[in-house]
């Protein structure tokens, strides 16, 4: 497991990197931090930190210096400079330390996810398998990450989500838009890769199929619940869609709790 | 060779190139109509002198005729008188009779011993006295003719009894005959015949001293006399001697007309006609003809040479000024070195001098020192605010959100302190990349602001996000949709930002579904695009107008932009940047 040390004279900002990115879910079983030049001295040497953040300015030291200090004490660490200050003499000398990177203050959540990422694969030789299930929030239809998809894109999604139940279209949602049906057609299958008219038969028929596996509701009313008027329609399009039909599902569950 | 090269730099300048041209083209014309003039007149004077040496040739020819029939006058008349009884009674004797008649009755009537009276020896003597100018003495009577002759030498032969047929006159180009009657002694009244003199043609024309390439003949009605003529020249002769004029000129081409003078002896009926060539006059004349032209042509050279010094030292002048004004033009201000100029040139280049030196000064003061306060004004800002004390406190209250589990404040509070450092940070001229992320931190700080109620979505091609631009456009067009049109009530309110490439131009297009503009003051703000000033602007229209000024700097001419109502709702501001052509045209505010 990695041990990390963040040094910064600010003790809400220490604070808050240690909350800025899920450490722990990148396997740091020990976050310690200073305060100043010589408690980062004395943490560096206790702890023998994997990785270390530092802030370019505490108080009147330099943390370029206290690492220039620290690599005479040959420690195994990797930097990472974090720095309000862009000038270019101080990114100069910190390179010429040894850092790693150096980041900028405000620092971007996604940069800092990247740079350790990077130190555990390349430096640490770690893997970062376990990292990656865990925190994935991904439409089931379309398999990409929400996070990934515009907020205009997620907010179709999510009346899809609240509303396929219903009579909705395409045109519908583009006149709560109050915009050109064609237009957010186009935006869509730029982003997602396909079709508005597939993605809503996509999800109400999985929907459909969850509902006939998971409850004992008539397939009809199941139909009718999803969006479906017409039945026969439904058991094309669901038999189309998933090479079997409702009702061999229903069946096979039958025969297995039995 | 350089020399050359400036002396002619003032052909280019169109002031000068078009004057110069007609100025050397009218000397020329001048030069050679002069030197053709003196050509004429040299030629005239020489014909004219070629005249008067006729005119001698032809008096001395008259006056030798008459001299000769004067001594022959005299002659006879001293024949006739007293003296010379016994010589007259001998040519009695001699006159029509045949050889031996004549030697009987010199022999009968006269003392053998006595030569001193005989006629032949007598007039052998006179022809002798007149260097034998007469070459024949014909003696002519009703039946029969005696004859002698005379060699130039002074040999003569006597011939009897010729007969008349034969007898008949020489031509003019044996000489001249002089015919005279003779009557009976001592009864002037009957008429013996004629004795016909016949003077030499070389004792009475040709004259040793005659300009070899004047071609003289003499022509009578029953003769021609040429001096080496060639046929050519002897038909011309025939020509005049028939036209009947006094004098002329044939024309037979350039310098080879012919000029021709006839005199006419009415008392001894011959016409003495003398022809010369032009070319032959040019020829014989030709370093006269020669100087004339190289004279009137050395005057053309160098009258065109000071034209074009005059010129050249003027254009040099005129491209001083030009060059002041084209640097002017970008901004420099260079005095022009008058040189002690008095003339209009020296009074422009005083003026624009004067100009100069006000524009400069009044640039100086309203612009630079703008400038210089706008930069104290900012030096001062920074001093008052440091903007790491800003982001430090920016970092420690996201780090607050964050222990307090609240990303969403973290998050805003991360894209607010970063947005900023943007713009402090950011340089003038960043790629369309960077300013997209700049408006991503905006858009993402507006929909922390409005939530469940704003929706955004970016869409812009990736040879777009590479190109260059000015910082800081895009968020003042965006900001205007959430000053005017946003509805606090509406659940959906919509922003969208495309950018597409098109062949020769990127087209960005921000588009909302707030609401619409009425068209007059879509018509105004359109104007102020073009370039219409005219119209007062409220501050909407102040941040649309600083917008397209700041991108009309930086991209010139290749920018358009446009403003339109949506059908279904709210606007859509289109930006179109034209893509500079790789070898065209760059319009001023390009190289900046």
């Amino acid at each position: 497991m990695y041990r990390l040390l963040i040094v910064d004279d600010e003790p809400y900002i220490i604070d808050g990197v240690k909350r800025l990115i899920d450490w722990s879910g990148y396997g740091f079983s020990r976050v310690e931090s200073a305060l100043n030049y010589h408690e980062a001295v004395e943490k560096a040497v206790e702890l023998k930190p994997d990785i270390a953040l530092f802030d370019v300015c505490i108080d009147d030291a330099r943390g370029y210096d206290i690492i220039e200090k620290l690599n005479a004490l040959k420690l195994p660490t990797i930097y990472v400079m974090m720095s309000g200050y862009d000038e270019f003499e101080f990114v100069r000398k910190s390179f010429l330390r040894g850092v790693k990177d150096y980041l900028l203050k405000p620092i971007d959540r996604a940069k800092l996810q990247q740079i350790i990422e990077r130190i555990i694969v390349e430096d640490l030789k770690g893997s970062l398998e376990g990292k990656k299930i865990k925190d994935k929030n991904i439409d089931p239809i379309l398999n990409i990450e929400y996070s990934k998809l515009s907020n205009l894109t997620n907010k179709v999604l999510l009346i899809v989500k609240g509303e396929y139940h219903k009579n909705i279209n395409l045109k519908i949602i583009a006149d709560k838009f109050k915009m050109n049906s064609t237009y957010l057609g186009q935006i869509f299958i730029k982003e997602t890769g396909m079709k508005f008219s597939d993605y809503l038969t996509s999800y109400r028929l999985t929907a459909a199929k969850e509902r006939i596996e998971g409850t004992s509701e008539k397939i009809a009313s199941i139909a009718h619940g999803v969006g479906y008027l017409n039945l026969n329609y439904f058991y094309i399009q669901f038999r189309d869609y998933f090479g079997f039909s409702p009702t061999s599902l229903r069946r096979i569950d039958e025969n297995i709790t039995q | 060779m350089k020399g050359e090269m400036i002396m002619l730099e003032f052909l280019k300048k169109q002031v000068y190139r078009k004057p110069f041209i007609v100025y050397a083209l009218s000397l020329f014309l001048v030069c050679t109509v002069v030197s053709m003039i003196l050509f004429q007149l040299i030629l005239n004077s020489h014909v004219d002198q070629i005249k008067q040496e006729t005119l001698e040739e032809f008096e001395n020819a008259q006056n030798s005729i008459s001299f000769n029939i004067q001594k022959i006058d005299g002659y006879f008349l001293g024949l006739y008188s007293d003296q010379n009884r016994m010589v007259l009674r001998d040519f009695m004797r001699f006159f029509g009779n045949d050889a031996e008649t004549y030697m009987k009755r010199r022999m009968e009537e006269i003392d053998p011993e006595d030569t001193g009276n005989s006629f032949i020896q007598d007039i052998k003597n006179f022809v002798s006295s007149n260097q034998y100018s007469v070459s024949q003495i014909l003696f002519l009577t009703s039946k029969n003719s005696n004859c002698i002759y005379y060699e130039s030498n002074g040999n003569s032969q006597v011939k009897f009894r010729i007969p008349n047929a034969t007898a008949t006159k020489n031509n003019i180009a044996q000489g001249y005959n002089y015919t005279k009657k003779i009557s009976q002694p001592g009864d002037m009244t009957i008429t013996l015949g004629e004795v016909s003199f016949l003077i030499r043609a070389e004792s009475i024309f040709g004259s040793p001293n005659r300009n070899p390439i004047v071609h003289v003949a003499v022509m009578s009605k029953d003769g021609e006399l040429f001096f080496d003529a060639e046929d050519k020249l002897r038909q011309k002769f025939r020509y005049i001697y028939n036209s009947g004029k006094n004098s002329g000129k044939l024309d037979s081409g350039l310098f080879r007309d012919l000029h021709y003078n006839v005199y006419t002896s009415e008392q001894y009926g011959f016409k003495m006609i003398s022809l010369v060539k032009s070319s032959d006059i040019i020829f014989q004349n030709g370093s006269v003809f020669l100087f004339v032209i190289l004279g009137t042509f050395s005057v053309f050279i160098s009258i065109t040479l000071l034209i074009a010094m005059r010129m050249s030292y003027d254009a040099r002048y005129l491209s001083l000024i030009t060059g002041a004004i084209d640097r002017a033009k970008s901004g420099k201000f260079v005095k022009i070195d008058i040189k002690k100029r008095r003339d209009e040139f020296g009074i422009i280049a005083e003026k624009l001098n004067d100009m100069s030196e006000q524009l400069e000064e009044h640039i100086q003061k309203e612009y630079i020192l703008k400038l210089k306060q706008k930069e104290a004004e900012m030096k001062t800002l920074q001093q008052q605010i440091n903007p790491h004390f800003l982001y430090n406190t920016l970092e420690v209250i996201r780090s607050h959100a964050l222990i307090n589990n609240d990303n969403n404040v973290a998050d805003v509070v991360y894209y607010l302190g970063s947005m900023l450092h943007d713009v402090v940070k950011n340089k003038d001229v960043i790629t369309i990349e960077n300013e997209l992320d700049m408006l991503t931190k905006y858009l993402k700080i507006m929909e922390f602001k409005f939530p469940d109620t704003f929706y955004y979505q970016i869409d812009v091609d990736e040879e777009i996000r590479a190109m260059e631009t000015v910082k800081f456009w895009m968020q003042p067009l965006v900001e205007n949709f959430f000053v005017h049109g946003f509805d606090r009530s509406c659940d959906y309110n919509l922003l969208l930002i495309s950018g597409k490439m098109n062949e020769n131009k990127a087209v960005f297009q921000i588009i909302n579904n707030g609401e619409k503009i009425d068209p007059e003051r879509l018509d105004k703000i359109n104007g102020w695009f073009c370039g219409n000033e005219n119209g007062s602007s409220d501050s909407s229209g102040i941040g649309l107008k600083n917008v397209y000024s700041r991108l009309s700097f930086f991209y010139g001419n290749r920018l358009k932009m446009e403003l339109n109502n949506n059908d279904e709702a709210g606007i859509t501001i289109s930006i179109t940047i034209f893509l500079k052509k790789k070898d065209g045209y760059v319009s001023v505010a390009d190289r900046r």
